[in-house]
């Protein structure tokens, strides 16, 4: 069984079609790359994947069960998200926002356990920000934070994770550990990418939108060619296999 | 502030956050305790805390003692009750703040700022002026400012989700656009009544006094204090979560919309008790989890009941400057938490306590 099974998903806002009848499935332990130009419908597939915004049609099944079927808790104890968040005018320490993956592990009024303790410590070494578990978040540069959401998303300890362009304001360095990092857990993965490159290098398969539809789904041989890249994004790419896999060059067309 | 002083300020926090709520709540229920034996002792008669102790004992035990009658009637029936009564509102108004600036997701919201204080004026003013709610006999005024305080807040509600989300912005404005209509529409009622004494007495209401309180005013209170106050803690995680977001909230597994809901039913609820037998006292539900907050953190789970112990306690106190400060005339208790309130509002505002959401 497909450990992410999405059939035939369309997701409408506003009236507008923004995912149109998206399929696509996702073996146990695989990690599949979503990538496309801005508004080609990836956040609004991943929102829809898990259950903040309702589809119009169609069905998100994890490990055989419709994620509309189960309630909130059930769904965040499988599936953890990163998603791209602002925070209000609240501040945590890193270790209480660490802590709130353990949210739907808990029962009523039940306390956090030294084991909770110890998950948020592991999820925080993993990272690498276990020496600013007591920093407030707001006070974090854009690359701390983000390592911070995604150890929240290791302390909710799901079989599956959602990654919202995780790579976003991270420099290059913490890109690659972030990544590396991802693949080494194991765990059954989706993520918007917006580096062709990178989502080569590191995911099994990739899923190519444009205007809310899937242009290409397969390895990602299969789908990065000059001719789509072209076609989906509207730039001239060169591509050249290099020592990790693959070098793209792009440049406007005409130039 | 300078910079080291922030720092120290912020590295003290950061020890009184480690301090574990099972040693700083007993601290803080000493300190209610003791706070409220004290405004107990304070008044025109002076008694000992020893006396006023031995005469509540006595009074629960059914013996008797070799005190005055007067001494008893003092302590039993005028000021206990009243300086419980007072515990109790600013504990419930202090929880009802901090759940609130969870839900709108914004410090600077109470029952004040977002009108449902205005709404429970109204129907109090209706009581008052126009008769309503006689089947409720004594306890109209109560009654009429419950039913107008759970009024006003679904009426912010449904402005607010008008647009279909419910953002914490559209509901700040709601409340805001609301108090101040309520607000207008008490003025009339009063200046349009043929009965002249109701300036005065929807004044001394609207002002908020816990004078002439009486042992059986306090058990819904009370009651409606615990129910409320075990309901939100045991919902601290969930508040939690809401402070980052909707979506964050909903993928950490909190069902956003029902909690929402039964946000709104329990604080409609404790806001309307208490302003019901309290008249409209401002600021204690912004004042107090703002101060809370600085020092232990967000999280709910300990500042939900932080708030509740610090609450009870600042009112207590602020009744007894109402009784003491230009007695034998008493001020209403709402005088003195808005002249301290505003004031705190400002400098919220000044310091960048309050920062505007980042884009």
């Amino acid at each position: 069984m497909a450990h992410l099974n999405v059939d035939r998903v369309s997701v409408d806002i506003e009236g507008r079609r923004i995912v149109n009848e998206v399929v696509f499935s996702l073996e146990r332990g695989q990690f599949l790359g979503l990538v496309g130009p801005n508004g080609s419908g990836k956040t609004s597939l991943l929102r829809a994947i898990y259950r903040v915004l309702a589809p119009r049609s169609g069905r998100v099944e994890v490990a055989g069960d419709s994620v509309w079927a189960l309630s909130p808790r059930d769904v965040a104890k499988r599936l953890a998200v990163v998603a791209q968040e602002r925070m209000g005018e609240f501040d945590f320490t890193v270790s209480e926002l660490v802590g709130m993956g353990r949210t739907p592990h808990k029962r009523l009024m039940e306390r956090d356990t030294a084991s909770d303790f110890a998950i948020v410590e592991e999820s925080l070494r993993q990272v690498g920000m276990l020496e600013l578990r007591d920093r407030q978040f707001m006070n974090l540069s854009g690359g701390e934070k983000q390592r911070a959401l995604v150890a929240r998303a290791l302390a909710q300890q799901a079989e599956f994770l959602v990654l919202d362009e995780p790579t976003n304001h991270l420099d290059i360095r913490h890109q690659l550990e972030l990544l590396e990092l991802v693949r080494s857990l194991g765990v059954t993965t989706i993520a918007a990418l917006h580096d062709l490159s990178l989502a080569a290098r590191y995911c099994d398969a990739l899923v190519m939108m444009k205007d809310g539809c899937v242009i290409e789904s397969g390895s990602p041989q299969q789908v990065l060619t000059a001719e789509r890249i072209e076609a989906v994004y509207g730039v001239r790419a060169r591509l050249s296999s290099s020592e990790n896999g693959l070098a793209i060059e792009y440049n406007l067309p005409g130039k | 502030m300078t910079v080291s002083a922030r720092s120290a300020s912020a590295r003290l926090a950061l020890q009184l956050q480690r301090i574990p709520l099972t040693m700083g709540l007993p601290l803080l229920a000493a300190v209610l305790l003791l706070s409220v034996t004290l405004a107990v002792t304070i008044g025109p008669v002076d008694l000992s805390m020893m006396t006023a102790w031995r005469i509540v004992l006595a009074k629960i035990t059914g013996t008797t003692g070799d005190w005055s009658m007067a001494a008893e009637n003092i302590v039993w029936m005028l000021r206990l009750p009243r300086v419980l009564l007072a515990a109790a509102v600013g504990g419930g108004l202090a929880i009802v703040g901090v759940a609130m600036q969870a839900v709108v997701r914004n410090p600077l919201a109470d029952p004040y700022v977002l009108g449902i204080s205005s709404g429970a004026s109204v129907g109090a003013v209706l009581v008052l002026g126009l008769g309503w709610f006689g089947v409720f006999g004594i306890y109209a005024i109560s009654a009429g400012a419950f039913l107008g305080a759970v009024g006003a807040f679904a009426l912010v509600f449904l402005i607010a989700i008008a647009g279909g989300q419910l953002s914490p912005l559209r509901l700040v404005l709601a409340g805001v656009a609301c108090g101040y209509s309520l607000s207008g529409v008490t003025s009339l009622i009063v200046l349009t009544s043929d009965d002249r004494e109701l300036a005065r007495s929807a004044m001394e209401w609207l002002l908020g006094s816990f004078g002439n309180t009486a042992w059986a005013d306090l058990g819904l209170p009370l009651l409606v204090l615990l129910g409320g106050g075990m309901f939100l803690l045991s919902q601290s995680r969930a508040l939690n979560a809401l402070l980052i977001g909707d979506d964050s909230a909903r993928t950490l597994g909190v069902d956003v919309g029902r909690l929402r809901i039964m946000l709104f039913i329990v604080l409609s609820l404790l806001t309307g008790v208490m302003v019901a037998v309290s008249g409209a006292i401002g600021f204690v539900g912004l004042v107090v989890p703002h101060i809370v907050r600085m020092i232990v953190g967000t999280d709910h789970r300990r500042v939900l009941p932080v708030s509740m112990l610090l609450g009870a306690t600042f009112l207590v106190w602020v009744d007894v400057g109402a009784r003491m400060l230009f007695a034998p005339a008493e001020l209403p208790v709402g005088v003195i938490t808005s002249i301290l309130g505003g004031p705190f509002f400002v400098w919220m505002l000044a310091t960048n306590r309050w920062k505007p959401r980042e884009t």
